[in-house]
């Protein structure tokens, strides 16, 4: 089989520094790690220097990922031939015996560096792995906690997480999506300002933008808050609906633009009390868009069916540059929306119609 | 209750998302063409997420956006699938059964699935599905019997090759989508590819 650098000719520095950019990434890719670092180790050991061991290191933790314990093996012996009172490297010990599943070797393993040296929080992070991987959750939460007491830190992680690395988006996201899922109005609100905190640091964040549509609209449709509560959020979900909907228009592919015209309507449409359907159509797509909108429109009504309380209305029709006269889109309201929606609702359901042309 | 049929297109896809994932926790919907009534014909599915599954805000948005594509093309969610990042634990979480709940409530005979990932080696020659129904407001174990996948060895067979030639970095689930909204969670490339492995005398969509 031809090896790699043959392959796609690259050199072995080319190989190295892959090497390297993964490692300072932390990325798990271990069949790529595998693959380059087998060739590497066996055809330029001479070339790397110092740099040996540290891919040593990372190519045995690879191995164990892919189940190779054989390379695993030969790079822990090298390792260990090198550095024989390492802590470093009896923790790498103790992961190929939990990659073994000798999960009560693995915690002797651990136990004897712990007793040599009690602040080693590799060794400690080890054990915990080995609960979770037997399945002893709550144990695993307990050691966890201890862990954290132990220095000092707070409870709740992902505070600490935000704290400690303010400028990461995603630790800012996911806080706003425990929060988001904890419900209530006071977590709600706090998951749309994490939500707006996350697409501050990073505006292409699409998870971030749903739930600030989300949360925004949630809010806007409670009985409890005040009018101008109600008008701020519905005016930042509008402002997430439309960024929503520019990124699948400009960078999304054929299929899930042609998809997304619809369910950015159905999504107002279970979301909240107030409906906010947003129709944005160049002229000759009107017709394709059509079948996507009657398609949402019957989303919505078959909600209205399950639902008990009756709806306000807001249908917002908002006009491209190019796009229709104004008399052929108020022909289309008056010809199909109006009409579907009137023949299909229950009566009583729909209090009030509020149609808006934007241009 | 009734029977259920798991298409080879439901089976592969389910698996390559397993696979694709093996240290997380994946799931997704599954999904029905016919009508119904009857059997219960699992067609395809979509798959979701593989990452921080209990989390509301996402999965309220996929299934709203896979209802309506549902709506679009005929299809409705007839149940939900499941694999835990701990291989050898495959009972349902409590968000699995929320999120099967949820779907039971629109559909009757929903089915919650969950693979047993103890045992996806080719060599095993049994389905490794566990399957749930839902009697009395609580998920029981559905009969063995009552759960027919047609032509298993050739659907087997065609999850190892695609696994094989690396087919499973193809698939795209609703987080992959999130992260490069380019993608589609459809999956029609790979549907295309599953259907043109299966034989043609296999008449399963």
């Amino acid at each position: 089989m031809a090896s790699l650098s043959e392959m796609y000719d690259v050199g072995w520095e080319e190989m190295r520094d892959k090497l390297r950019k993964w490692r300072e990434d932390n990325c798990r890719n271990s069949e790529q790690i595998v693959d380059v670092g087998e060739e590497l180790i066996s055809e330029h050991a001479s070339k790397l220097g110092d740099d040996i061991w540290i891919i040593y290191e990372q190519v045995m933790i690879a191995a164990l990922d892919c189940s190779r314990d054989d390379l695993a093996l030969t790079c822990l012996q090298e390792l260990r031939k090198q550095f024989p009172d390492s802590h470093r490297v009896k923790r790498l010990t103790g992961m190929r015996l939990e990659a073994l599943e000798r999960y009560d070797e693995a915690n002797k393993h651990y136990d004897a560096i712990l007793q040599e040296d009690p602040t080693n929080t590799a060794a400690r992070k080890r054990k915990i792995s080995i609960l979770r991987a037997q399945g002893k959750s709550t144990e695993a939460i307990r050691e966890l906690n201890e862990y954290l007491e132990h220095y000092g830190k707070a409870a709740f992680c992902l505070e600490e997480l935000m704290m400690t690395n303010p400028h990461n988006h995603l630790y800012c996201e996911q806080y706003a999506e425990v929060k988001y899922t904890q419900g209530g109005m006071e977590n709600l609100e706090l998951a749309r300002k994490y939500f707006a905190q996350a697409l501050r640091l990073n505006n292409r964040n699409m998870r971030a933008l749903f739930g600030l549509y989300m949360s925004a609209s949630h809010i806007a449709a409670s009985p409890k808050v005040s009018a101008k509560v109600k008008k701020d959020n519905i005016k930042y979900a509008a402002w997430a609906a439309a960024q929503i909907n520019r990124a699948y228009k400009v960078r999304g592919s054929r299929s899930t633009r042609t998809m997304h015209s619809s369910y950015s309507a159905a999504l107002s449409a279970t979301e909240s009390r107030v409906f906010h359907m947003t129709l944005q159509s160049p002229t000759h797509q009107l017709k394709k868009k059509k079948n996507g909108f009657i398609c949402c429109i019957l989303t919505f009504i078959r909600y209205l069916r399950t639902s008990s309380h009756s709806v306000n209305l807001f249908i917002c029709i908002k006009l491209e540059r190019n796009s229709l006269p104004e008399s052929a889109s108020l022909a289309f309201i008056c010809k199909v929306v109006i009409p579907t929606l009137v023949a299909f609702t229950p009566s009583g359901h729909i209090y009030s119609f509020c149609i808006k042309l934007r241009l | 209750m009734g029977e259920v049929e798991l298409s080879c297109r439901a089976y592969v896809k389910m698996y390559l998302h397993s696979c694709l994932f093996p240290r997380c926790s994946i799931n997704g919907l599954l999904l029905s063409s016919s009508s119904a009534g009857g059997a219960v014909c699992v067609t395809d599915c979509v798959p979701l997420l593989h990452s921080h599954l209990p989390l509301a805000p996402i999965t309220q948005l996929a299934l709203t956006q896979v209802d309506v594509w549902c709506a679009q093309t005929q299809q409705r969610i007839v149940g939900y699938y499941q694999a835990n990042a701990c291989a050898s634990d495959c009972s349902p979480t409590p968000c699995a059964l929320k999120i099967a709940d949820k779907i039971a409530e629109q559909f009757e005979s929903a089915v919650l699935l969950m693979l047993d990932g103890s045992k996806m080696s080719p060599d095993d020659r049994v389905p490794p599905i566990v399957m749930y129904e839902r009697r009395d407001s609580k998920w029981v174990l559905k009969d063995k019997h009552t759960i027919m996948l047609r032509q298993w060895e050739e659907t087997q067979a065609i999850a190892s090759q695609m696994l094989e030639s690396g087919d499973h970095a193809l698939l795209v689930d609703f987080d992959g989508h999130l992260d490069d909204i380019t993608k589609d969670w459809t999956n029609q490339t790979l549907n295309t590819k599953i259907a043109e492995l299966s034989s043609p005398a296999n008449g399963n969509i």
